[in-house]
Parts: structure tokens; sequence; C-alpha cells
């Protein structure tokens, strides 16, 4: 199994707007992708288990999913699925009238 | 159209307040996720990938001006100040806030509302015919009965929690299907006995997805009054024998192909002769009750107005011209024509709407349309009653709001799921392509030369946007973990159906629409006449001169 | 487990005591007492001639069909939710009550919540054991979710429609 596969980022949805959450380093969760704690893949799995029972009025749904980290610290997500929810819609939300 | 009376309205309120109960247990902690999600589905509250999506009902597509307006304050005060319209007729909102949900269903019951049973293992929106009601081809308006299952389905006990989703549609038009019945779970089409009395045909089994198939016909003709304790047996014998193990295999759909359609049939109209002569019996007092609501509107008496629209057609006024025959449909009444909006207007996604659009068009609904809109299948908007002399005015207040696209069943006239910028199910986005199709194909010239070419895009297997019946249709799916499109030809909803069939092997986002383009220049080459649309020129040639071109390099 | 109880014509409330032992295939039959066992077992010889009520448990598979013959050694069926999400009870309840005009207790268990209760009391059931740990008075309230119902179904014989004048 290569590196690539090796790390993941824990994510789940905010239950008060559905948005995407990421874990963070200090244990709270966020909204950016790139402030996400990346961990080994058993980690990340038992921690989403543990949190998807404790913080159901926080979040709901939490799982893990595969990311590579750039030299410059990039967190790439690499799935289309998983870039889009971590940058939002690529098409305009609203007409600007 | 339908006005509640006191029992409607408390059935709504008290669900929004069921509701309210609902979400306070889920933000306490006193239910689960797991345990809340059927409930906020049954809600039509789903968690996507960006955030809440909200799906209103808009009960076989009709608004009045009231609700519309109503709508647009509702994507201003909890949304982000738009909405999009559904293939089935209702509209969705894509930033709701889990706690604010039950403030917004008391507004919408308010006006006559809900979002119930939008989503879930239940009873779906019923769905019809946008011209129902005034389209010259119509045997007879469906919307009475589309009224009465609607009644029948909504917190159906029995049937809450079915082994998948049920959808029903129903046209009253039997010779020219604009409701999509032989793809939907229940079809009803009503139709003449030998005796010359309406009733209703029905079919069942019918669906897109992952096993696209065509409804079969189960009964010929029922009598009205027999059409629910009939349709009750169907939903009994399917609640208790569908698939419960396998999601995919759980649609009514795949039972009526593993029993047979015989012994499906059998077993139905087993349990039906139990029924039928109980108290489900619709009685003449309840159709008659509901059919009132659906009495035609003060229309004025006027000339007929064939020549005057023909002369609008020929209008020097290219645009005006262009948008009378694309986008306004001859009426039953004299003098009337029915006008589509159509929501096709790059850059904005298919079938989104803004607060201020639906505002304008409630206000053009009061001024010119006895105060109805209503939502078709495409994700557009017709204003069902717009006196023919009057269109030129309308269409300078709809061009003003860039709402006058003259485009409807042409090739900018796309069918878009939103795709996986939005939906947690989606492979791949659709939007994106969508507009750049629109982009490519811009001119007016080159979709009018083209003519009648429906492009259905589903982000996903799931098929909300109804690719399998599109003359071209395209489907997004995960290369892994990227995404791709595969094309299918030569799908269609209507009397003629058929589903459309892959061509070849996936293709890349950026070479999509090059792609298209090659096919439809094929067709332009090859077509026997202007006359022979795109889909008739597949269904003459077969899939090769096409394939040929989608896959050429240039 | 809180077994709720609503029956016709009273008002839903916690019910006290529950004399049915729920059997397993694997363990005998006691010798008295009332007794629920599957569907399967209900044609042992265990079950006759001993004192105490049988029940019988189904489970959303069974043959509501092959429960019929033997309606009437049954004073209790105990109906099965797998899951909340599995419907194929509300069917069963309903054609006990209404086709084979079933006149002894019909009770929900398995993962019964206090959201499916309204519908449950509709489609014929009169007990439901309610999942551990759930708030017993927010269920009971439950029941009176709705004050208006559209169409016909076990408690109501007749469609909105029949029953009053619109």
């Amino acid at each position: 199994m290569s590196d690539a596969n090796d790390i993941v980022v824990l994510t789940a949805r905010f239950l008060v707007d559905g948005t995407p959450a990421y874990l963070k380093a200090d244990g709270t969760w966020g909204p950016k992708l790139q402030e996400a704690k990346v961990m080994a893949a058993e980690l990340g799995e038992a921690e989403a288990a543990e949190r998807g029972k404790k913080e159901q009025p926080i979040v709901a749904d939490p799982y893990t999913f595969p990311v590579k980290v750039g030299s410059d610290g990039f967190i790439d997500a690499l799935t289309a699925r998983e870039r889009i929810r971590s940058t939002g819609p690529t098409v305009r939300v609203r007409r600007p009238d | 159209m339908y006005k509640y009376d006191e029992y409607d309205r408390k059935i709504v309120m008290e669900r929004a307040e069921q509701f309210a109960r609902q979400v306070e247990r889920r933000v306490s902690g006193d239910i689960t996720e797991l345990q809340f999600k059927p409930l906020r589905l049954q809600n039509g509250l789903y968690m996507q990938l960006q955030a809440y999506m909200l799906r209103v009902a808009i009960p076989y597509g009709l608004l009045s001006s009231a609700q519309l307006r109503m709508l647009a304050h509702i994507s201003r005060k909890y949304d982000k100040g738009y909405g999009h319209f559904t293939t089935r007729q209702n509209i969705q909102y894509n930033w709701p806030k889990l706690p604010e949900v039950p403030d917004l269903l008391r507004d919408l019951a308010s006006v006559e509302m809900h979002a119930i049973q939008t989503s879930g293992n239940c009873i779906r929106n019923i769905t019809s015919d946008q011209f129902a009601g005034i389209a010259r081809d119509e045997l007879e308006d469906p919307r009475p009965i589309a009224e009465i299952m609607r009644q029948w389905s909504t917190f159906h006990p029995e049937f809450a929690y079915l082994p998948r989703k049920f959808k029903i549609a129903i046209t009253g038009t039997p010779d020219h299907d604009r409701a999509a019945v032989r793809v939907h779970d229940i079809g009803v089409r009503l139709v003449k006995n030998d005796k010359g009395v309406v009733g209703c045909q029905i079919l069942v089994g019918g669906g897109l997805g992952r096993t696209p198939v065509i409804a079969k016909t189960i009964r010929e003709w029922l009598p009205k009054e027999d059409l629910l304790s009939y349709l009750e047996s169907i939903l009994r014998v399917y609640n208790q024998y569908g698939d419960r193990k396998d999601k995919f295999k759980a649609r009514i759909k795949i039972l009526v192909n593993t029993l047979g359609v015989e012994e499906f049939t059998r077993r139905v109209e087993e349990e039906w002769a139990h029924i039928k002569d109980g108290a489900m019996k619709l009685t003449q007092a309840e159709i008659d009750r509901v059919s009132k609501f659906f009495e035609p509107p003060a229309y004025k008496a006027l000339e007929a107005s064939d020549n005057l629209l023909a002369s609008y057609r020929m209008s020097k006024d290219r645009n005006f011209g262009r948008w009378v025959t694309h986008n306004v449909e001859q009426h039953k009444v004299p003098g009337y024509s029915a006008v589509t909006i159509s929501l096709k207007v790059h850059p904005t996604p298919p079938g989104d709407c803004s607060d201020t659009q639906m505002d304008a068009i409630a206000q053009m609904s009061d001024d010119y349309s006895f105060g109805e809109v209503v939502v078709t299948h495409a994700q557009n908007l017709v204003l069902p009653h717009v006196e023919t002399a009057r269109l030129p005015e309308l269409y300078e207040r709809l061009a003003k709001l860039d709402l006058a696209a003259a485009n409807i069943d042409l090739i900018s006239d796309i069918i878009s799921c939103p795709g996986l910028d939005y939906c947690d199910l989606a492979n791949a986005r659709s939007i994106p392509i969508a507009l750049d199709l629109q982009e490519r194909f811009e001119s007016l010239d080159y979709q009018h030369d083209i003519g009648e070419l429906n492009i259905k895009m589903s982000g996903c297997i799931n098929a909300c946007g109804h690719h399998h019946v599109g003359h071209i249709g395209l489907l997004g799916i995960n290369k892994r973990g990227e995404e791709a499109y595969q094309v299918l030809l030569g799908g269609s909803p209507s009397d003629d159906a058929s589903l459309g069939k892959i061509i070849g092997p996936a293709i890349a986002p950026e070479k999509v629409v090059d792609a298209v383009q090659r096919m439809v220049d094929k067709y332009l080459k090859i077509r026997t006449s202007e006359d022979e649309r795109f889909l008739d020129c597949y269904r003459r040639v077969g899939v090769e001169p096409f394939k040929e071109a989608a896959y050429a390099t240039a | 487990m809180p077994l709720l109880e609503y029956r016709k014509g009273g008002a839903p409330l916690l019910s006290a005591a529950d004399s049915w032992i729920f059997v397993a295939d694997d363990q005998p039959v006691p010798a008295s007492g009332d007794v629920v066992v599957s569907l399967a077992r209900l044609s042992d010889a265990a079950l006759s001639g001993r004192s105490g009520k049988v029940g019988v448990r189904l489970e959303s598979t069974d043959e509501l069909d092959a429960l019929i013959p033997q309606l009437a050694k049954v004073s209790l069926v105990a109906v099965n939710f797998p899951k909340f999400g599995d419907g194929r009870g509300y069917s069963k309840a309903r054609l006990l009550r209404e086709r084979h005009a079933f006149a002894g207790e019909i009770r929900a268990i398995g993962e019964v919540l206090s959201d499916q209760l309204f519908f449950m009391m509709r489609c014929g059931f009169d007990t439901f054991a309610l999942l551990d740990g759930k708030d017993v008075q927010a269920a009971l309230a439950a029941f009176k979710d709705f004050s208006v119902t559209y169409q016909a179904a076990t408690d109501e014989a007749r469609p909105l429609y029949r029953r009053v004048q619109r």
C-alpha cells in the first residue's frame, strides 16, 4: 500500500447547517480541509466511530477519506467528490441580481 | 386550483409541529442521526454534499402567485436567494439550516404548502402534465384525480416505510403523454372505455435509475371510483413482497419483473377483490367537490387566435417571433395561449430561479394568467392562461428579466440534475457540462436549425436528470475517483417511450461538448430534411454514424 | 422496555404489568404462564394441554397466510420490526384486524420509536414495546400527533370524504 493511502482526514457534517466539517488537530471541528488533522487510516477510522457515537449534537456521520499532502503542506482530497466538497460548488451559486 | 379547507390545513400544520419536535430531539441527542434520518427524509430534508437540501412539494406542479411569492420569500429568509425546480415538478432549496426548518415549514403551511413525503421510502409527489386543463389534445383534466391521489397518499399509515420510494404520475392526454407515466412506479392514464366513459388505465413498474424499465399495463380500464382501492392493493402487494435486503432491487419494477406481470397482477387483483366494494370507493360527491377547484378561470370570450399566433411567429422582431414559435403553446380556449418561461439561461444553472425572478413571475401570473404558474418536468415554468393578444407585452417584461430565452425543446433547453456540485449521491458534476453545452450552442440560428433535441443529464445512475429518456442522454460516472461521462442516444419519455442506449466508453469532461457537437453536426449532414428530428434520424440510421462522430478525434 | 398501550376507546398509557413471556426457539415452553412463540413453533405439541395463553411472534419475513389457519389459538400477535424502516408489519397488522377479524392483542416489538406510533395505531396495533431509553411522555403524546387523517385504515374504516361534509 502506497503512502498516499495510509493517511486520512476525518470529516463529517455540522448538524446545524449540514456543511462539511473537518477534524482539526485541537480536536474541534472546522470548515476547512486545509486545516484538518491528517492521521493514519486506522486511527482515523477509530476516531470516526468514537465521535460518531459521542458527538451527535455537533456533527453527523463522521467518516475518513484518504488524502495526499504536498511538500507545501497542501492537502489534496484525491477524489473529485471530496475536492468539490472542500471548495464548495464549482458553479455560481446565485444570480447576482 | 385546490384550496385547503380546515382538514387539509390541520394536517400540514400538525406535521410542521411534529417535525419541530423531532428536530428538537435530534438536536438534544434524544434520537441519533440514524433514527432521525428517515424522519427528516419524510419531511423532504436531505443531507447533501455541501449542506442540507429541502425539497418542497408542488403537487402536480401547480402554484398560485401567493405560493410562488412565498417560495421567493423563503429563498431570501432561509436560503441564498434562489431555488431549483426539479424534474418531478418540485422545488429544492440548497442551504437551509436544520433549526430553522420548522419555521420554514410553518411559513409553507401558511400558503397551503409542505415538504411532506418528498423523500424517503414512501409515496412521493403526484406529478402530471404541465398543460393539464388547457391542452387541446387533452381527453380530461387529470388534476382532480391527482389531488385525490395526493390526499390518499399523504400520511398513509400502512405505506410510510415501503421497500423504496414510490412515484405516481397521471396523464389526461392518452395520445400525448407529457407526464412520462411509462417511467413511473404507477402510471395512470385517463382513457375512455368502449362505452365512452372516462376511467383509469393502470400501468405499473416503470422507472429509470440502475435498471430502467418501461411500465406494464395491468388494468386496461377502471372506473374512477375504484382507483384508490386499486392503488391500495398495488401498494399492499409491494409493501409485503418488495425486496427489503438489496436497495438496488427494491423498487416495484423489480418485483414485477421477478414475479412476472401475470403473477404480480394476480396478487393485486386478489387483494383488490377484498376491498373494492368497501368504504374506499370514491364518492361522486368527492370527485365533484375536488373537480370544482379545477373549473376553468373566468376566461374572456375571445376570437380564435391561431392566425394571430402565426403572424407573431413571422414577426419582424425575430427574437419575439422565435419566442412565440418555441415557447408558446396553443390553448384549448380561443384567444388564449400557454407560455413556457425558460429557466435555461446561461450562466444560471438549469432550473434555478432567483427570488427576484420568482417575485416577478408571480406578478406576471397575476397580470396575465389568473395567478397560476405550473412547473414542468423540464425544469421550466408555464403561465397557463395568457391572452394571445397580450403576448408582445408579456414578452417585453420577460426579456427585461432575462426570462425570454426562446429555447424550449431546443438543444439548450437541457434537463440537468444538480450533480456533484451539490448532490451527495452524484459521481460527477452536471451543471458545468450543461452550461458549457449551452455556451457552445448559444447561437439561436444554430439551435433553430437543429430543431427539437432534448439533452438530459444525470450526475449518477439515480437518473434524476432522466438521461435514459433523453434524445441525447449524459450520465456522470466515477472513473477511479475522477469524473467521466457516458453518452446515450435515442431515449424518449412519451408515447413512443424508449430507453437510450450507451454508445461507447465514457468520455472525459473536457471532451464532452466537442463530442456532442460532432454528433449534432453529423445529424445536420445526414438528416433527410429539416423536418426529420434528431431522434427520428437516430432511429432511422442507428447508432454507428453518431458513435463514429462522437469518438472521432478533432 | 416500556410497554405502551392504546386500546380502542381508551387513552394512550404506560402499561403496568405484562404477563407475556417470549420464549426463544431453543428454550423449552414453560408448563404454565402466557407464552409467545415463533410461528414455526405454534403447532408444537408442548403448547396444548397447558395453562396460560398462547401468543405468536411474527417476523417481517413470515407469511401471514401461514398464521391464519392457527389464528384461533392465539390471543396475542407480536409483530416484529427488525428495523423501523421495514414496514411489512403495518400490512400484517391491518390484514389481521380488517381481513381476518382478529380480536386479540396486536403488539409492535423490535425497533419501535415514538415516531412510528401514530401510524402503528392507525394500522391496528394496540400495544407497543418502545425501545429502551426513549422518552415515554413524548411517546405517549405522539399518539396524538395528528387530529385529522385523510384515508381509511384500521382505526377509521371510512376515508375522510365519507366521514365529513367538506
